[in-house]
């Protein structure tokens, strides 16, 4: 009996990995042959000091696109990330002095925008887009108003050891980022939530019907990336020693870029947290790579625009053969 | 039916009211914890509030405008602002109010965020409000001219700070400000002098496509390419951001084992370049130099961290605002305000400490 359903669950397991699963493996494909690519043309990449970096870099940014994945999966958006980072990071700056108060700061940043964010747009029809996007403006506003355009430098060194030391040779931003997808990937995949948020973004009317209360799953994702984007802010200024006003400057973008890339479905429903993580390497070793190669900058852009039209084609194919 | 229609249009009303006074309520609540809290902690806070009173006391001063003919040395300046996240734009925009303030005069700044498009439109707009003198830094040296051209036409006097619009000479009273490559030239004479005609270094770009970053590059080149013992092993764009510059000299420091000196061509980039030297565990072994002399670099260079820096004194300001009224008052100026470029070490650091910002 067991045996049975087992060999069943595999049969289907083979064919969805024929359909469904493509692109995934695609954008795997991809990110090993860049991998295999780097390691060959330059001495530097395999390095662990290196690969580390790599990590690290990408670890704060990367709380970001976890946030913003939430968002997406429900079929939302979220523009406010970046501006809320920057403002979290600010808060957590003037504080600094007081470690728990420089964190509490932050996140309450992250609440009040999440709460004003997830209002709105469970409870009028406003547009996600328009409305994060106004969001954004507002936090960097805050910013300017406050800052008068002046970044602080001034921070105090006990707070910049939270995104300091290490814990073995693994240095702590990639602890912290490790912890928070785990805990992400649980409660996306292993949670009722997960699956509300899943089932919102598929078809929300239908998620409605089954007695899903939509609202409330809506949000909890607009909550979510809002204290993830202060939690990236907070260790940023602790990770720079400075709280700037350029802070985060196009994170939103990146961090959503990265979800795409990853493969997760801006219609919503469809993605995960690895394809995010899978977005964020990809862009990471990209940008590693072309610096180890030292390729001039102004081919940057470019080359991270094909990824993009890449990713996006690949998305399209795979749409295409399951209708 | 109409009726229960009209009460389910009346009960969302109300809801929405509700989350319209709440919202109001979260973002007073931001507003003030982000004004309260620093009150014993920073000075910008301070300032910020002075900057509310000083808004206060324009806006007094524009109402009573109408009623009352202005001193005659109640001049009402505009300043177009290119992008207030530079920091040493944000400082010049900061000065101007404060200088105006002490002069009593009315002022208006506007901020066009990096975009010279943006900046036409403030330009016109200060035009509109009726100044008497226009301030600009502009964002690009070529994109604004034709909001110089209108403001020329409108008999307003122009002065331009920081960078140069060259075809404008004609229409503008006065450019005070530096010039960008020769500031990249000095950046370069300074790691020569940190470093000698020979060795590895790496330069640090600001943003791709902005003339600051550009002619930076050009000047750099000018001189560094004269030395044939000098290798560059990494050339990259940070565009003035901190973090990118921390990550991308992370990855430099992995593929070169052997780096004489890093210029950043700004000081934030530095600070990143410097934090990811010590993260490798190579500090003293690689200079640093950057552009700026914002406070953080003026630290840097006291704890020896960083080993040049080229200055931009944000007292350009003061001297084009100078100029302007004395154009305004009848005066005649020089077409050109030299601000002095000068490179900065840590043993002629104090005689620059009043240009620290």
């Amino acid at each position: 009996m067991n045996e049975k359903t087992a060999s069943k669950q595999m049969t289907s397991k083979i064919k969805a990995f024929k359909i469904t699963d493509l692109r995934r493996y695609t954008l795997l494909i991809v990110f090993i042959v860049m991998c295999v690519f780097f390691s060959v043309t330059t001495d530097a990449f395999l390095k662990p000091g290196n690969l580390i970096d790599v990590i690290r870099s990408n670890s704060i940014s990367g709380l970001l696109a976890i946030g913003v994945t939430y968002t997406i999966l429900a079929g939302g958006i979220d523009l406010s990330t970046e501006a809320v980072a920057c403002l979290a990071g600010i808060v957590a700056g003037v504080f600094s002095e007081n470690i728990f108060m420089a964190i509490a700061g932050g996140l309450a940043v992250g609440v009040m925008f999440g709460i004003i964010n997830g209002f709105v747009l469970t409870r009028t029809n406003t547009q996600p887009f328009i409305f994060t996007l106004a969001m954004s403006r507002i936090g960097r506003g805050i910013v300017m108003i406050y800052t008068k355009g002046i970044s602080l430098y001034d921070i105090d060194e006990g707070f910049r050891q939270i995104a300091k030391g290490t814990i073995g040779s693994i240095p702590v931003p990639i602890i912290y980022f490790a912890i928070i997808i785990i805990a992400s990937y649980i409660l996306l995949n292993h949670s009722r939530l997960g699956r509300y948020v899943y089932a919102v973004g598929s078809n929300a009317e239908a998620a409605r019907l089954s007695g899903i209360k939509v609202e409330r799953v809506r949000m909890f994702v607009f909550m979510l990336s809002a204290i993830m984007a202060s939690l990236g802010g907070i260790l940023l200024t602790a990770r720079t020693s400075a709280a700037e006003v350029a802070a985060a400057d196009g994170w939103s973008l990146d961090a959503i870029s990265a979800v795409i890339i990853g493969g997760t479905s801006m219609r919503g429903g469809e993605g995960g947290i690895f394809n995010t993580i899978l977005g964020i390497f990809i862009i990471a070793v990209l940008n590693n790579g072309l610096v180890l190669l030292n390729v001039p900058s102004q081919y940057y852009l470019f080359i991270k625009g094909l990824l993009m039209v890449f990713a996006v084609l690949v998305d399209f194919n795979s749409l295409k053969k399951k209708s | 039916m109409k009726k229960t229609m009209m009460e389910k249009a009346m009960e969302k009303m109300k809801k929405r009211r509700v989350a319209a006074a709440f919202l109001v309520m979260v973002m007073a609540f931001v507003l003030t914890a982000c004004g309260s809290n620093s009150k014993d902690k920073t000075p910008a806070d301070d300032a910020a509030k002075e900057e509310v009173k000083v808004q206060e006391e324009t806006k007094e001063q524009e109402e009573t405008k109408d009623q009352e003919e202005t001193k005659g040395d109640g001049y009402f300046l505009g300043y177009s602002v290119g992008d207030y996240k530079v920091i040493l734009q944000a400082e010049t925009g900061n000065r101007f109010e404060d200088i105006c303030k002490e002069k009593g005069y009315k002022y208006a700044v506007k901020d066009a965020q990096g975009d010279s498009s943006t900046q036409l439109d403030d330009i016109n707009a200060l035009i509109a409000m009726g100044v008497d003198g226009l301030l600009i830094s502009p964002v690009d040296g070529q994109a604004c001219a034709p909001a110089v051209e209108a403001a020329h036409e409108a008999g307003i006097p122009i002065a331009v700070v920081l960078r140069d619009m060259p075809s404008m000479k004609d229409l503008y009273v006065t450019f005070s400000g530096t010039n960008d490559i020769e500031l990249g030239e000095l950046g370069a004479k300074g790691l020569i002098d940190a470093i000698g005609e020979s060795g590895k270094i790496v330069y640090i770009q600001g943003t791709p496509g902005l003339s600051t970053a550009e002619d930076r590059t050009t000047g750099f080149h000018n001189i560094i390419d004269k030395y044939d013992g000098i290798e560059i092993v990494s050339e990259q764009a940070c565009n003035y951001n901190r973090a990118k510059a921390m990550e991308t000299m992370e990855a430099i420091l992995q593929a070169n084992p052997e780096i004489d000196a890093v210029w950043c061509a700004n000081d934030e980039m530095a600070g990143g370049v410097v934090q990811a030297i010590d993260a490798a565990g190579r500090t003293g072994k690689i200079k640093v130099g950057g552009a700026n002399l914002q406070s953080d670099a003026y630290q840097r260079l006291l704890d020896g961290t960083q080993a040049w820096d080229v200055t931009t004194p944000p007292m350009m300001l003061d001297n084009a605002l100078e100029a302007l009224v004395i154009v305004l008052d009848g005066g005649t100026v020089e077409k050109r305000i030299n601000a002095d470029l000068d490179i900065v070490t840590k043993e002629n650091a104090a005689d620059f400490e009043y240009q620290v910002y």
